[in-house]
């Protein structure tokens, strides 16, 4: 089965099958615990009624949490078998290049977003009437979660496998002290220091990092509190989503010529 | 017709010049011994024909094809890498199940790959907890899925005690017996391919410095050599071939003569071998050393 640029679908399934099945025990706890999570979600809704955004941000943020550690720790296996040759194996076993990151792709990134986000839209389902804001917010944790896996792996490509686990569980544990503090910076700073437009920017790119954190964080912030406006969490989405498409593209034309 | 063909090939990595425009052929239904010290580009060698690493200079063709730029190549050649890459943490029966199934093999030929290389007692133990000779004997099982018509071995015996060395050069022998496929082995232990090889590539420092048909090869370098001859009449055969000058000794082994000769004679030989064709049923060609060779070839160079 040949699929666009000459991908054998039956040989990524495969794959991703293998490296997923190697994982099983990682991927069963982070799945059973963020149910949990959603499950008590639900009974909250159930009994309390509708409630504000920043309530969900709560089941949602523990959830994420959990998913980022599973992608932190795939990625990190990723860059192992890169640096140890364990890739040359699979290659060697009629799995192209293409094929190889595209498994990847789907193990560390692809795979662990939607399950989070086919979880959450389940319970969307079965708790409706849902606000609308609470749905709206699934292009984010998606965007959100393949973000962190973009960062992740591109460390992890690049050969630093144990910083791909240590800089995404720091990334996991304290982004939301990070986007705090930044946007707390940008509240003390005026709008004439140079300083300000620095925050400014490492807020930008935290935001694109971590669009669905912003969307949380974005509300909380009165825009008569800062000199400067902050961008919108839509532009944020789409800025992030086209960031991480981009990288990738990036990534598998990079993966194409280097040497193994 | 040649199965694999490096054309001035120069690879780098960072300061470091892992080939040096090598140029040298590796031909059909050949078993090739790869042969260097430590360092010498070997491993970059085996790298390059299954198109992992890119030259930075000069062509590597496998089958007229450049490997790096197309990968179905990779379909028809077996490879097992120097160091022991597989994952640890599975079962040998799972790494290769999955490996068949990424070439589509059936359970009944994967079946007959472990026996063939004595695996059978081991499928379900974890990779990690086998012996370096077993680990091996997973890198060979592995190299053989899916039929490949070139098996390329990177150090297939490194690091192994003598017993497990034996064990697997016995392994290879009977590879080359039963399935009749081109093999390139590398080592930097090189008298341990003499019984398995039939051809050589010598290597020092990223540089080629010779290759060919071994029989070619001791002619060239005028080493001392040795035939093994079937005969029908092997005492008065024996007899005949004392008395020549240039025969340094005759032995008689299991019912075969095995004639030691000054190097430089060879061709006087076998036209003698030919003349006395009712005596002779066949013969081979055996060096006695292939270290001599390669200190010669690496003399000859210098």
């Amino acid at each position: 089965m040949r699929g666009l640029s000459g991908v054998d679908l039956r040989r990524v399934h495969e794959h991703v099958a293998f490296m997923a099945n190697r994982k099983l025990l990682s991927y069963s706890i982070a799945i059973i615990i963020a149910n949990i999570i959603s499950a008590l979600f639900l009974i909250f809704f159930f009994y309390a009624g509708p409630a504000s955004p920043m309530w969900s941000s709560i089941p949602l943020g523990f959830s994420i949490f959990i998913y980022k550690i599973l992608i932190s720790i795939q990625a990190s296996r990723v860059g192992r078998e890169l640096n140890t040759g364990e890739v040359q194996i699979y290659l060697a076993h009629t799995l192209t290049r293409t094929e190889y990151l595209l498994s990847a792709l789907l193990v560390v990134g692809i795979t662990p977003a939607l399950v989070l986000v086919a979880t959450y839209l389940t319970f969307l389902a079965i708790a409706a009437p849902l606000s609308y804001d609470f749905g709206s917010q699934l292009p984010y944790l998606f965007a959100e979660l393949m973000m962190h896996a973009t960062i992740v792996m591109a460390l992890a490509i690049g050969g630093h496998e144990n910083a791909a686990s240590i800089v995404g569980v720091m990334l996991a544990l304290f982004i939301w002290a990070i986007m705090g503090a930044l946007l707390f910076l940008l509240i003390l700073l005026g709008a004439n220091k140079p300083a300000f437009y620095v925050a400014y920017a490492a807020t930008l790119l935290i935001a694109m990092a971590t669009p669905l954190t912003y969307r949380f964080t974005y509300g909380t912030i009165p825009s008569s509190l800062t000199p400067l406006s902050l961008p919108d969490p839509l532009l944020v989405l789409s800025l992030s989503t086209a960031t991480f498409i981009i990288l990738w593209m990036v990534f598998f034309i990079r993966f194409k010529r280097r040497d193994l | 017709m040649s199965t694999v063909e490096f054309r001035e090939v120069s690879k780098r990595f960072k300061n470091v010049e892992a080939l040096r425009g090598a140029s040298f052929k590796i031909l059909d239904k050949t078993v090739t011994a790869f042969l260097g010290p430590n360092g010498a580009g070997k491993t970059t060698s085996m790298k390059l024909i299954m198109g992992f690493l890119k030259p930075n200079r000069g062509e590597v063709l496998v089958w007229g094809e450049e490997p790096w730029r197309n990968e179905d190549i990779r379909g028809r050649i077996g490879f097992m890498p120097e160091k022991p890459v597989y994952p640890v943490d599975i079962a040998v029966e799972d790494l290769l199940n999955h490996l068949a199934m990424l070439r589509r093999i059936s359970r009944t030929d994967l079946g007959r790959i472990v026996r063939l290389v004595g695996l059978e007692k081991m499928v379900e133990m974890k990779i990690g907890a086998l012996s370096r000779g077993y680990i091996q004997r997973v890198g060979i099982a592995q190299s053989l899925l899916g039929d490949p018509e070139l098996l390329v071995l990177d150090e297939p015996t490194a690091n192994l005690d003598p017993a497990a060395r034996r064990g697997i050069i016995d392994l290879l022998k009977v590879l080359n017996k039963e399935l009749g496929v081109s093999m390139v082995i590398s080592s930097h232990i090189i008298p341990e391919l003499q019984e398995v090889s039939n051809y050589a590539v010598f290597i020092d420092r990223g540089v080629i410095l010779d290759y060919g048909y071994l029989k070619d090869l001791w002619r060239k370098y005028e080493t001392e050599a040795a035939f093994h001859i079937e005969a029908t009449d092997v005492n008065a055969l024996g007899k005949i071939l004392i008395e020549k000058p240039y025969i340094r000794s005759v032995k008689r082994l299991n019912g075969v003569l095995e004639v030691s000769i000054d190097p430089g004679h060879y061709k006087s030989f076998e036209s003698l071998l030919m003349e006395m064709g009712h005596l002779v049923k066949s013969y081979s060609f055996k060096t006695t050393s292939l270290g001599d060779l390669y200190e010669r070839v690496v003399r000859g160079r210098s």
